[in-house]
């Protein structure tokens, strides 16, 4: 496996020269500053050079190359696999109830007994995302497939989002890349790093991604109570306070970001869906805390590693983290290559929405405010 | 070098990802920087983390608080529901209280007049008086019964008795209910019957009588046979069977397993045809589970039916005494009752069990007597208590018995119209009690028994004589505790008020008439008076005018509230109240809270109380 990861900016051009590998076993991963008017002639450089290859990507508030982020510019990952082949699917989302359908699509054609990862980009501000989930979930065993990725993402204005199909910028749509191969190992692992604190309490009224009520309160009311002085600062501070969904068992819970609130509704507006009859917990994270699940993270999936086993991480992480962290949310980024084994690359984005396993090897869920990393490379 | 002491774990890597030692100064600015950053980062997260935490306990306790608050508001309005409850078994007990006395009166005269030289017509009409009664009586218990089942709220009596005397008795009665129809009723007992069993002999009589009632009603020719069976001998315990034998319609057998459910005859036309409360059987059934029993029925349509219930009984052991007048001849029994019948019919008793008599009609009187009794050293041997008394009632007069030490082994004997629980006699020091109306059977079997149970032969002359009797005299005064005057000429209302205002714990005398209320106030001071309007004789209005004449003139010394009770619920009724000099305004029906409420407004008001 041969991975090469080089950027675009307008100021410095292209970082690395882009490497003569084009062929169906070559996968081309970019992400881009949202606006992509600014980067068509680059993206179409790509298109024309790697014209047999796999292209996809998202827009993003940040690009990870390596230990960096890139908020203006390009991300670009060249990978070519040895032993391994690809497949490219895609769907379109005219509405959020349609998500389910385009999942299970995707994941229709893809589907071949040697899958072993199915990797997704969405649209971030049209994808209902456990939908999409299920609907992929419908068609494969998530035992044999592991299912990564993640919805894209702007500038935290919530206004547009794309995933990059056929050399262009596609809203209302999701791309899925199929992996495939005996030799190629696909792994993953999903941390938050935020702490649930306080009562557990019921969801008693939502709608779709909207929160009304919990323990039969208006949901805004006593969100402010907890926040107290943070507060006066909403809805900006409430990145930094997601709410943790439980599941029936208890023993796992997701990451659920607050993006706006609606003060006549006493209502919480969030990226993902809330279910009603969950219990939910408030949730804070700090620089430590998040620094430390990304560690937690690389750590665990470098244990499962052969020694001197250089990977390539694809790494997708939460915008909300990367507002916690702000200046200093390259140290997750360092922090993951410092687990990671010698000559290992990193590339990914800060997305809207992370798909990864709840717990590994188990089903995909839908996260927010997590660190989703996963590992690849071709076994001898 | 110093012995360094390990650092925090975070400060360790945050030393590290500056590329610092622990051990030594930095060689570089820029890495001493990156690690002030990472350490301010550490404080703000942590001072951020410690807010939301400190926030979310504040939260936590202010819900825990509100729960807390609701939960005791919830609390004292289920408290509240209570007490409503409560008072509607206090209004039952009134009421039964109410229906039982005349009943009793009846009862105990026709006894008496039994007893003396009639001719046999006169004697038929007594006695079809009496059994009527009886059955009156059997009817009101069941339906009192059968409230009191439900609401669990029934103790059996354990009392030594003869079930020979009993089935006689009910057998006889029945036999004068069925004269009409020319029914013959028959029982026979056999000789193996123990003399004296224990148990509970006016419920087996209710029993007895439920189903002896029902074989007559339900019988046209023929005859309705009573008998008592004894099945067998364990120990020192009979098992007896009680059966009633009819030759009437029967029962189908498709009803009888469902005719010992409540309200349930045979078909609704048996109703209209024989009439009946239909909860006859199910109190036999349930009487008969509580005394550890089976019940049971043979019946074939047209040919007849016959019920029979089996318990199990304690044989008395004293059979030594067979005539149990023995026990009673010749002690001084005490009588306290308010109602003068019952006087002289418990006096008519005890004269004809040759027992001394000593009769009043009010605790104060009683105590009075008790002291006398002592002094003269001619000592009581049993009290004999009516519950329902005005002014000190039966359980206040044994408390107060019983707070003194030289009578505590005198047994009380107490007379109720609704039964009291073995736990509230026991607190009264009460030994025994009788529920009303009282045969003399069952009187003389209480008080045999008691007499027996409590041997007070020897009179306990050991106590100290008090060198200054009149000091015991002061109790009583003291007792006397401040009183409200209720005016109200309907008997129900008047219960009911009477009733709301026990929570108050004070006295509460009833007078039906203007004038009453007025002959009342010059008698005795009151704190507080409640008035009807429309009295007979003389109305509130008026009643309330000469009082404030009277404490104009000085003729009452202090200014007493009245408060005025009126269905005349209009507009300006209030104001015409407190024109008549009234001081307040009740509209009828009262709701207890604003009865409670405003009188306890105005008696808040101090007024002088007898001294102590």
């Amino acid at each position: 496996m041969q991975v090469i990861l080089t950027f675009f900016t307008h100021a410095t051009g292209w970082h690395k020269p882009l490497p003569d590998i084009d062929s169906p076993q070559t996968l081309v991963l970019v992400f881009s500053e949202p606006d992509s008017q600014q980067y068509q002639q680059a993206l179409d450089t790509l298109h024309k050079k790697y014209a047999n290859s796999i292209i996809a990507g998202c827009s993003t508030v940040a690009g990870i190359f390596n230990e960096h982020l890139l908020e203006s510019g390009l991300v670009v990952g060249i990978i070519h696999f040895h032993n391994s082949h690809l497949a490219l699917a895609t769907a379109t989302i005219p509405r959020l109830e349609d998500s389910f359908f385009a999942g299970k699509a995707i994941a229709n054609d893809l589907n071949a007994p040697d899958l072993k990862g199915i990797m997704i980009f969405s649209d971030g501000l049209h994808t209902q995302g456990n939908d999409l989930i299920n609907g992929i979930a419908s068609a494969i065993d998530q035992q044999k497939v592991t299912l990564v990725g993640g919805l894209a993402s702007d500038k935290m204005h919530f206004e547009h989002t794309w995933v990059l199909f056929n050399g262009q910028a596609n809203t209302h749509r999701a791309i899925g890349i199929g992996f495939y191969g005996e030799k190629l190992v696909f792994a993953s692992h999903a941390q938050d790093g935020f702490k649930p604190f306080g009562p557990e309490r019921l969801i008693t009224r939502s709608s779709n991604n909207v929160l009304y009520e919990i323990d039969g309160q208006p949901a805004l009311q006593l969100y402010k109570q907890y926040l107290g002085e943070h507060a006066n600062n909403l809805p900006a501070t409430a990145l930094h306070f997601p709410l943790a969904i439980w599941n029936e068992s208890k023993d796992h819970y997701v990451v659920r970001t607050i993006i706006g609130i609606d003060e006549t509704e006493n209502s919480l507006k969030f990226i993902a869906d809330i279910p009603v009859g969950y219990h939910t917990q408030l949730m804070y994270g700090s620089f430590d805390n998040l620094l430390d699940g990304a560690e937690l993270a690389a750590r665990n999936i470098s244990k499962k590693l052969p020694p001197n086993q250089p990977v390539l991480a694809l790494t997708i992480s939460c915008s909300g983290r990367k507002l916690v962290m702000a200046h200093d949310t390259d140290q997750e980024l360092d922090a993951i290559l410092e687990y990671l084994p010698k000559d290992s690359q990193q590339l990914g984005f800060y997305s809207f929405g992370e798909l990864a396993p709840i717990k590994e090897g188990g089903k995909c869920g839908l996260h927010n405010e997590t660190m989703t990393l996963t590992v690849l490379y071709e076994g001898s | 070098m110093k012995e360094v002491k390990p650092l925090h774990r975070r400060l360790q890597k945050q030393l590290k990802r500056s590329g610092l030692l622990q051990s030594s100064l930095p060689d570089d600015q820029s890495k001493w920087q990156d690690f002030l950053h990472l350490i301010d980062l550490s404080y703000s997260g942590t001072s951020d983390a410690q807010y939301l935490l400190e926030r979310s306990l504040e939260v936590s306790s202010h819900e825990l608080r509100k729960l807390y608050e609701d939960l005791k508001t919830e609390t004292e309005q289920r408290i509240d529901a209570l007490h409503k409850s409560e008072q509607k078994t206090r209004f039952m007990a009134n009421m039964s209280h109410e229906l039982r006395t005349p009943i009793h009166g009846i009862l105990g005269s026709l006894e008496i007049v039994k007893d003396t030289e009639l001719d046999s017509r006169q004697k038929l009409f007594v006695d079809t008086a009496y059994a009527s009664c009886e059955v009156m009586l059997d009817v009101i218990n069941n339906i009192l019964d059968f409230s009191k089942l439900k609401a669990g709220g029934i103790e059996l009596e354990i009392i030594e008795f003869s079930p020979r005397e009993l089935v006689e008795n009910v057998s006889g009665i029945m036999a004068t209910m069925a004269q009409d129809k020319h029914l013959e009723v028959q029982s026979y007992i056999p000789e193996n019957i123990p003399e004296r069993v224990k148990g509970d002999p006016a419920r087996l009589r209710q029993m007895l009588m439920n189903l002896i009632g029902n074989a007559i009603k339900f019988t046209e020719h023929g005859e309705v046979y009573t008998g008592i069976e004894l099945r067998e001998v364990r120990k020192d315990t009979a098992l007896l069977r009680f059966e009633v034998r009819d030759t009437g319609i029967g029962i189908p057998p498709s009803m009888q397993k469902s005719i010992f459910e409540s309200f349930v005859q045979v078909d609704a036309s048996i109703n209209r045809r024989y009439g009946g409360t239909g909860l006859g059987l199910t109190i036999v059934r349930e009487f008969a589970e509580m005394m550890g029993g089976n019940i049971g029925l043979d019946s074939a349509p047209n040919q007849g039916s016959t019920f029979w219930f089996e318990i199990r009984v304690p044989i008395s052991t004293d059979t030594t005494s067979p005539c149990p007048k023995h026990q009673i001849e010749g002690r001084r029994v005490m009588v306290v009752d308010d109602n003068e019948t019952n006087r002289r019919i418990l006096e008519n008793y005890l004269q004809a069990w040759k027992a001394e008599a000593v009769i009043v009609s009010n605790g104060h009187d009683a105590l009075i007597k008790l002291e006398e009794s002592i002094t003269k050293a001619r000592p009581i041997d049993l009290l004999l208590l009516d519950w329902f008394m005005p002014h000190m009632d039966g359980i206040a007069l044994a408390k107060a018995i019983r707070s003194d030490s030289r009578h505590d082994r005198t047994p009380i004997v107490m007379l109720t119209s609704y039964g009291i629980s073995q736990e509230k006699q026991q607190q009264a020091g009460v030994q025994a009690a009788v529920t009303k109306p009282v045969r003399s059977i069952t009187l003389r079997d209480v008080l045999t028994d008691t007499l027996r149970r409590h041997n007070t032969q020897s009179p306990p002359v050991s106590a100290p004589q008090i060198p200054f009797p009149q000091l015991e005299i002061k109790p009583i005064i003291a007792t006397l505790p401040p009183a409200i005057l209720l005016a109200e000429d309907n008997p129900v209302n008047a219960l009911i008020a009477v009733t709301m205002l026990e929570k108050l714990d004070m006295q509460v005398d009833h007078v039906t008439t203007g004038k009453l209320a007025l002959k009342a106030m010059r008698t005795k001071s009151y704190k507080l008076v409640l008035m009807d309007i429309n009295m007979p004789e003389m109305d509130g209005y008026t009643a309330t005018r000469y009082i404030r004449k009277w404490e104009k003139e000085g003729i009452l010394k202090n200014h007493t509230p009245v408060i005025a009770m009126t269905a005349n619920a209009l507009k300006g009724d209030r104001e015409r109240c407190l024109k008549m000099g009234m001081d307040d305004y009740l509209a009828k029906p009262v709701k207890q809270d604003e009865l409670l409420k405003i009188v306890g407004q105005w008696l808040k008001a101090p007024v002088a109380q007898a001294p102590v």
